[in-house]
């Protein structure tokens, strides 16, 4: 019989804690990551559609409150345009859900979700991919952008930090569209809501980190709340995963003051792009009853996670190596 | 005896993700005294110095 700790199977704690430490890694250097892999992760380890979502969000509450524990005295948030997001975005995860449930009356939920899966996170590594090559131009088409959103000027106006006005109602809106992916998805939104708010918005950078932590942590305990009453919210899961991706998270956060983002941001478009592979390789698996497309998955996903996390910190111990001669040749001086 | 399962589907939900605060409060802290009380130590073990 298996080894269990806390009802949980010795082998499955050691495994969730693993990849929380790697993702947990990834998001404190990367500041997204945290909730989007951890999805399809458990699709391709076999868990049901709602499970995945339900947990996913849970995950994406404990971290996000640990983020804005941290964040709370640098005074980077913007309340007032977090209670909008908050606002948006609850109505959006509830409309979110409920398609996730219609979805699995009628038998489609599973392969719906999981084709989403591998759209989303194959755009979003083509973009950062892009982004790593190509280096100024996205900036001037960023704010391009945010001049076209805030010449809509429907009233109520509301001033947010950094001097501009938004409407409330396309703030709402914003909201609303990226409550119904994450609602449908399980993930925080971090990684459109950073970018919504940054080139739609025109909100300073470090505003958009401290109100993107803020309202994923409303908007995480609600969706995990959803979840939970239909029973979809599976502790065995998301605490170990917690415990291993809070450790992770502090490496990660460690590592930015040692390496440049840039060098790793290809890699980390690289696990994306693993990511979409590993769930399309499953579904394969699944359609076809052949063993080594949910084998293949699997490698895909943790093995892209283990090595562009283990990236992270063989650059950051690199980098504390070249520091000390140089410190050495100072203290010489 | 006063079970989870006579919460009902709302006070399990309002258990379970009250779990994942305490947890993440207490990794808050804990973590935070361990990263203080280790950085040193790692950083200069990771050096040779």
């Amino acid at each position: 019989m298996a080894m269990e700790l806390f009802g949980i199977a010795a082998g499955q704690l050691g495994l969730f804690v693993s990849f929380g430490l790697l993702i947990g890694t990834l998001f404190g250097f990367f500041g997204m990551g945290g909730s989007f892999l951890v999805t399809p992760a458990l699709l391709v380890m076999g868990y049901d559609s709602t499970t995945a979502v339900g947990s996913g969000l849970a995950f994406v509450f404990g971290t996000s409150v640990i983020a804005a524990l941290r964040h709370r005295d640098h005074g980077q948030v913007d309340y007032k345009l977090g209670l909008m997001f908050i606002v948006g975005m609850t109505a959006g995860i509830e409309v979110g859900k409920e398609v996730v449930y219609y979805l699995k009356a009628l038998g489609f939920a599973d392969l719906v979700v999981s084709i989403s899966y591998i759209g989303l996170l194959a755009i979003v590594g083509l973009l950062m991919l892009r982004d790593a090559r190509t280096e100024s131009s996205d900036d001037d088409d960023g704010s391009a952008l945010a001049e076209k959103f805030q010449s809509i000027e429907i009233p109520p106006m509301v001033s947010i930090k950094g001097g501009t006005k938004v409407s409330l109602w396309v703030t709402l809106a914003m909201a609303f569209a990226i409550g119904i992916l994450s609602g449908f998805l399980g993930v925080g939104g971090g990684f459109l809501l950073m970018p919504a708010m940054m080139y739609g918005l025109g909100v300073p950078a470090a505003v958009a980190v401290g109100t993107d932590v803020f309202q994923i942590t409303a908007s995480g305990a609600f969706g995990a709340f959803t979840y939970a009453q239909s029973g979809a919210l599976d502790l065995t899961i998301v605490l170990p995963l917690l415990a291993g991706s809070a450790m992770g998270a502090r490496i990660g956060a460690g590592a930015t003051a040692l390496v440049d983002e840039d060098d790793i941001t290809e890699y980390f478009a690289a696990m994306l792009l693993a990511g979409s592979a590993a769930v399309a390789s499953r579904n394969l698996g699944n359609a076809y009853d052949m063993g080594i497309f949910n084998q293949l998955s699997k490698v895909l996903i943790f093995g892209s996670a283990l090595l562009v996390s283990g990236a992270v910190i063989w650059a950051s111990i690199q980098s504390i190596r070249e520091e000390e001669p140089a410190e050495s040749v100072h203290a010489a001086d | 005896m006063l079970g989870l399962e006579s919460l009902g589907a709302t006070g399990q939900a309002l258990t379970g993700v009250g779990a994942v605060l305490v947890e993440a409060m207490v990794l808050y802290v804990v973590y935070g005294g361990l990263t203080t009380a280790l950085s040193r130590p790692l950083k200069s073990a990771l050096g040779g110095s």
